[in-house]
């Protein structure tokens, strides 16, 4: 995979390299930030739902 | 040539947190409920659902104008309108009886106290809606928790932890016990990183718009198998079962009798004591947790527009018990009374002088039931809202 990017990157004229980088790191950012505020959700709940009876 | 870009990727991050929060702040604070009714069982924590407190603000600003009179409904299931399907909930009654002057709005919860949900809303709408009138039920001397009970204190903790809540001494100090009573070090940390982490981040508010409007991830015994584990929560219509459309002996099962009956008389035993004059009292542990708890429940200056009615049961139970038992019951819902407006509340019982049929089990109304209590808040919310000079007695008559 890494491998595969970094055939990629290289492909690409000399120029759009370090913006590209630059870029795909912000995005990789992007994505775990919404990955952790997910997880930081899913692990906030309770891990069995509420079970309501009536008295 | 460097393929990782520490600063790249960590100006990605900080992006990436601040945007899910703002978008989870500006998406909450406007309303997304478009259709609200109330938190109906699909929208509830039996769904694995735990609505926000910025989630139900937001409902309240898309739903009322600040200048009408703001009436928030908490409390249980009863006046949740179990039993009461859309179209015959007791609160659309009451919005109707109220008229366009009045907004109401129905945060009551299954299985919640008087001091839960609805009562934290309101208590952080009170500036933005001055005013403002709280009605909620419960039974007899229940202790009404200041931080509220399970599942639902998550929205104390919530409110607490944002700075929306009135700080008081008296609640202050119900909460210093409770943490010393039931918290280790480890669950004070845990409580605090919890609220505190999703006030700067607001994942759970991000979350909850995106399991309402687009996708739902949290599997629960409601909704287990896809494709409806995953469906939009807002595709879910609230979908109560009407009382009156089950036979009334159906509804009053003669082998559920004996239990039901148990906890009709526990509504007064629980609480009293015999005088050496043969009469009633109430016992001193039953006052004295009573009336700590009512005193931090609500700070003193939303005491007096809190509205605490207490219900009664079915009479098809009530018409059971002994003569004495009745005597008891009454004596009991007399001081329960008395007690919470000795704090500064207004407080009155319903349900007494209700028929059989008004009654979908032992404690929940039927449509019918709950036009009768819509008519008794009614009169009390106008009475109240004058009382407070929200309008004066010349309009409340209008």
């Amino acid at each position: 995979m890494i491998d595969w990017w970094r055939n990629l990157l290289m492909s690409l004229p000399s120029g759009l390299r370090v913006p590209t980088t630059w870029l795909l790191n912000f995005l990789l950012g992007l994505a775990l930030a919404l990955v952790l505020n997910y997880v930081l959700y899913r692990i906030g709940l309770p891990s069995k739902p509420f079970i309501y009876v009536a008295f | 040539m460097t393929f990782f870009r520490p600063v790249g990727f960590l100006v990605g991050l900080a992006v990436g947190l601040v945007g899910c929060s703002l978008l989870a702040r500006w998406v909450s604070a406007r309303g997304y409920h478009d259709t609200f009714t109330r938190f109906h069982v699909r929208l509830s924590p039996e769904a694995h659902y735990y609505p926000t407190i910025e989630e139900m603000r937001g409902i309240v600003r898309a739903r009322c104008r600040p200048d009408q009179i703001l009436v928030i409904v908490g409390g249980n299931s009863i006046f949740h309108g179990v039993g009461q399907p859309v179209g015959k909930i007791w609160t659309e009654e009451l919005q109707r009886l109220l008229g366009p002057r009045y907004c109401v709005i129905n945060f009551a919860f299954r299985g919640a106290l008087c001091t839960d949900g609805g009562a934290y809303v309101a208590e952080s709408l009170r500036r933005e809606f001055p005013r403002q009138i709280y009605v909620a039920n419960t039974s007899p001397f229940s202790v009404p928790e200041a931080y509220g009970v399970e599942p639902y204190r998550y929205l104390f903790w919530e409110a607490r932890a944002r700075g929306l809540l009135e700080s008081f001494p008296e609640r202050e100090q119900r909460v210093a016990e409770f943490f010393a009573r039931d918290f280790s070090v480890g669950d004070r940390f845990e409580l605090w990183g919890r609220f505190g982490l999703d006030r700067v981040l607001r994942y759970h508010d991000l979350w909850n718009w995106v399991g309402f409007r687009y996708f739902f991830t949290i599997p629960n015994p409601l909704t287990p198998a896809r494709p409806q584990a995953t469906w939009a929560r807002e595709k879910f219509k609230d979908e109560e079962v009407d009382f009156e459309t089950i036979p009334i002996h159906e509804r009053f099962k003669a082998e559920s009798r004996d239990a039901e009956m148990a906890i009709v008389r526990g509504f007064s035993e629980t609480h009293v004591t015999r005088t050496y004059r043969g009469g009633w009292a109430i016992r001193w542990k039953s006052r004295l947790e009573f009336e700590a708890a009512a005193r931090a429940a609500f700070p003193d200056d939303l005491k007096r527009r809190t509205l605490i009615m207490l219900s009664r049961n079915s009479p098809i139970y009530l018409n059971q018990l002994t003569r004495e038992e009745r005597t008891r019951e009454e004596f009991v819902y007399r001081e329960s009374t008395a007690a919470w407006r000795s704090f500064g509340y207004r407080a009155l019982d319903y349900g007494a002088d209700y028929a059989p049929a008004d009654f979908g089990d032992r404690t929940h109304l039927t449509a019918s039931g709950g036009r009768k209590l819509a008519k008794k808040v009614a009169e009390e919310v106008v009475t109240l809202a004058t009382d407070l000079g929200y309008h004066s007695k010349v309009e409340a008559k209008r």
